[in-house]
């Protein structure tokens, strides 16, 4: 498996800008020339508004989209490129969608999560075994496999599908709205799953979520994308900082930050920049000093 | 340089086009325009003679051109048909052993017959098959899909009354009609989502190709029904019963121009099945 | 209620699939030579063996009138031109859910044997009636009709005997009937739809008899396979094969 340096991009977009139905009297845009970074070992929160053309810039991301104008560049290889092989680039970056568990097909689990490596060409004890790691990584036994799917809940259902993307041994997580419908224990749950995944040097994970929160929770940097367009880049930190910029696009704070800065309003010396439940908890103490 | 077009089905699906307008007959009830459809339909299948078919064309042709949208629009429809056609007007001019009994011969080489029946036949099927095609063109420029869900609902109501579940069947075909956007943006998620795990579905012919296909064809079987139990059970938690008491929140209510444009219409109609119809021999 | 409230939605649902089907042509699976087997038909057996064959009958409708729209406002072939007329798009049709419902009814307490015996005596009759139907309406020497007669046999009979295949493959009995109804209503849709364009004289006596076959067969197969599939996943039937292929 091939160890992508800490720090490098392993995904570059530059001015990346795309239209559905071009040249129609339909035509409407929804990527205005973006710009965007991912380094190996970061979490990159993609955040805006709906319709803001986030799930188009994500398609791009494994070349289910090839760039209209602009370039995308995966470990270093540009997608304008005719020679880039689209297999190699699914499976080096894993795209996980909405709702996964609406795409399980198979009658049994292990099936299901056996269909990416199959289709990668592994020999059948390959298979098994990427199988076995891949339940193991999402919190099941291997045993699991003959479970049907019909009866697993929607959140067993969930991670067997990303169990399924991470069968084929990505090396950069994307995350389409991951915790969506998901109840909270279910979604800290996941993001345990995210976070050991993460763990093997030189992996990344990208984000898009509406969720402030567990934006603010995860994210290394955060880009905020508003009708296509980047409106605000930078890290968490620096993002959350600009609270002026995100609600003139219809954007909040995260909770955390929103109760820190309603304490400020009615005068406690709280300090600012917390915008994680910890990090606020933290702040609060502070003051009471606990 | 292009994104891959397999993934872009909501292009594929444009069942005819409404074009908005202020024409005439734009304006019409939604009835009125099904019920001149279905007329149009069954006169263009009734109608054995050239006379009747090209009066039939001609009415066509001329609302086509008065809606105001380019008639060029319809025409194109037929374009990609037209060589077939002609086959099969050859085939019925010649294949057809009964159209050459009692009939004047007009032409022949060696085993080439023509006859005047046959000839008739074969521009016949031309002619019907056209006249149907731009009938419905110009049907679906001027009816918005809304229009012609509350006008099969109205229409379909009277037969409620004589113990056919008019309501409901009015209810399915509404439900089809909403539910298809939905499907077309579920399915072209999960073609993205097979594919991004390494599924080809250009593959393979027959049993294969099915095989490949499961991925797509499985989840959208599935994924429908749980819509459909969501919904039944969305439906039913507002008190829906079924048909039989309902009131409607629009009530289509039928214009003077309504009235009109029905009695030329069937007026058009009749004059059509009469020459039809009519014992005189003159009339091909 | 709630039955009466489900079964529209689904008859709904279920007719929405079919016209996406058509319509986007993901519902043509390339054959040979340029043919294509359709399932358009498998939302109207899947219908009808879980609504019944008052849904069944209404997703054939459904099918039926769209192929009559699609046939007239965005033609691509011969066959729809022909579809424009609702005998050969619409009528036949509506027959393929109340059969495919019958023959899951009639299947789910029957041994292999029966069927085949029942299959054949059905291909009888439905020769029989194509027959005296073509004697009014065809004028055709019979011994032309009689090639079409034996066609539909042989789609009959032969696709039993491929059910029996799958049978053994799959040792299953809880989805037998399933596959059964699809067969039934694959070749209701063949028979009926290929008899009106013979009646029509749109294509002659002996080429139906050869499409019947060549066509017909693989498309019931397929449309087994497939509703067999999809009932499986969505009622969570298991198959023989008890475990994960893993």
């Amino acid at each position: 498996m091939q160890v992508t340096a800490e720090n490098s991009p392993v995904i570059e977009v530059k001015g990346l800008a795309h239209s559905y139905l071009p040249g129609t009297p339909l035509e409407t845009v929804s990527l205005h020339g973006v710009d965007l970074e991912v380094r190996g070992g970061e979490t990159v929160g993609i955040i805006g508004p709906s319709g803001s053309g986030k799930s188009t810039l994500l398609y791009h991301l494994n070349m289910l989209m090839r760039p209209q104008k602009g370039d995308v560049r995966v470990f270093g290889r540009s997608l304008n490129d005719p020679a880039a092989d689209a297999g190699e680039v699914r499976r080096r970056v894993g795209l996980v969608f909405q709702n996964p568990e609406n795409q399980l097909f198979e009658r049994y689990a292990g099936d299901d999560v056996a269909f990416g490596p199959r289709n990668l060409g592994f020999s059948p004890s390959e298979v098994r075994e990427r199988v076995r790691r891949a339940l193991e990584m999402v919190g099941f036994p291997f045993l699991f496999k003959d479970r049907l799917v019909s009866s697993l809940s929607t959140g067993e259902k969930r991670r067997v599908a990303i169990a399924g993307v991470l069968a084929m041994d990505p090396e950069v997580l994307v995350l389409d709205e991951p915790s969506a419908s998901l109840d909270p224990s279910a979604k800290n749950d996941f993001f345990k799953i995210i976070e050991r995944w993460k763990k093997v040097p030189g992996r990344a994970v990208v984000m898009v979520s509406h969720s402030m929160e567990d934006v603010a929770e995860l994210s290394d940097r955060i880009y905020v994308l508003v009708k296509g367009e980047v409106v605000l880049t930078g890290t968490a930190r620096e993002v959350f900082s600009h609270p002026d910029i995100l609600t003139r696009h219809g954007l909040t704070l995260p909770i955390p930050a929103l109760v820190i800065e309603r304490l400020k309003a009615e005068g406690l010396p709280v300090r600012s920049g917390a915008f994680t439940v910890e990090e606020a908890i933290k702040a609060i103490e502070e003051i009471i000093g606990a | 340089m292009h994104k891959s077009p397999e993934f872009e089905l909501s292009l594929k699906l444009s069942i005819g086009q409404f074009i908005p307008g202020s024409s005439l007959v734009h304006r019409l009830d939604p009835r009125v325009k099904i019920i001149m459809a279905v007329l149009l339909i069954l006169s263009g299948i009734l109608a054995s003679r050239l006379a009747a078919i090209a009066m039939l064309f001609i009415t066509v042709v001329a609302v086509l051109f008065s809606i105001g949208v380019k008639p060029g629009l319809a025409f194109r429809a037929l374009k990609p048909v037209i060589p077939f056609l002609i086959v099969l007007a050859i085939i019925q001019m010649f294949a057809i052993p009964q159209l050459r009994e009692d009939a004047a011969v007009i032409w022949q080489w060696r085993w080439f017959t023509l006859t005047d029946k046959s000839l008739v036949s074969g521009v016949l099927l031309i002619g019907r098959f056209v006249v149907i095609v731009l009938g419905l063109s110009l049907f679906s420029f001027t009816t918005s899909t809304n229009q012609l869900i509350h006008g099969v609902e109205h229409l379909v109501r009277p037969l409620g009354r004589i113990g056919l579940p008019a309501h409901e069947l009015a209810m399915v075909v509404h439900i089809s009609i909403r539910f298809l956007p939905i499907l077309v943006f579920e399915m072209e998620r999960l073609m993205m989502a097979q594919a991004s795990r390494g599924a080809d579905f250009g593959k393979g012919r027959g049993l294969k190709r099915l095989r490949r296909l499961f991925p797509l064809f499985v989840p959208m079987f599935i994924i429908s029904l749980k819509h459909a139990h969501a919904m039944a059970e969305a439906m039913e938690s507002r008190c829906y019963m079924g048909g039989k008491e309902r009131t409607h929140r629009v009530r289509l209510k039928l214009r003077s121009a309504d009235y009109k444009a029905a009695f030329i219409f069937i007026t058009v109609v009749g004059l059509t099945l009469a020459v039809n119809y009519i014992p005189v021999r003159a009339i091909y | 209620m709630n039955e009466k409230v489900r079964k529209i939605v689904v008859a709904g649902v279920m007719g929405a699939i079919s016209i996406f089907l058509g319509a986007t042509h993901l519902g043509f699976i390339p054959w040979f030579a340029g043919a294509a087997l359709t399932i358009m038909h498998v939302p109207v057996i899947i219908a009808a063996v879980l609504e019944g064959p008052v849904v069944g009958a209404v997703v054939g409708l459904i099918f039926g009138a769209f192929s009559l729209i699609q046939g007239a406002i965005a033609p691509t072939g011969p066959a729809d031109v022909w579809f424009v007329n609702p005998l050969v798009s619409i009528v036949p049709r509506l027959c393929i859910g109340p059969v495919a419902w019958l023959a899951f009814r009639g299947s789910k307490n029957l041994k292999e044997g029966q069927i085949f015996i029942i299959s054949g005596f059905v291909g009888v009759v439905v020769n029989t009636l194509i027959w005296l139907l073509s004697q009014k309406y065809g004028g055709f020497d019979s011994d032309i009709i009689m090639v079409f007669t034996v066609g539909v046999s042989c789609v009959a009979a032969a696709s039993v005997s491929c059910l029996l295949l799958f049978r053994q493959y799959k040792k299953n009995s809880q989805l037998f009937p399933y596959a059964v109804s699809a067969i039934a209503g694959s070749v209701t849709n063949t028979a009926l739809v290929l008899t009106s364009l013979g009646i029509y004289k749109f294509i002659p006596w002996q080429l139906i008899g050869t499409i019947a076959l060549l066509n017909g067969l693989p498309e019931a197969v397929i449309a087994a396979i497939l509703t067999a599939v999809v009932v499986a996943t969505w009622s969570g039937i298991e198959t023989s094969r008890k475990r994960s292929s893993v």
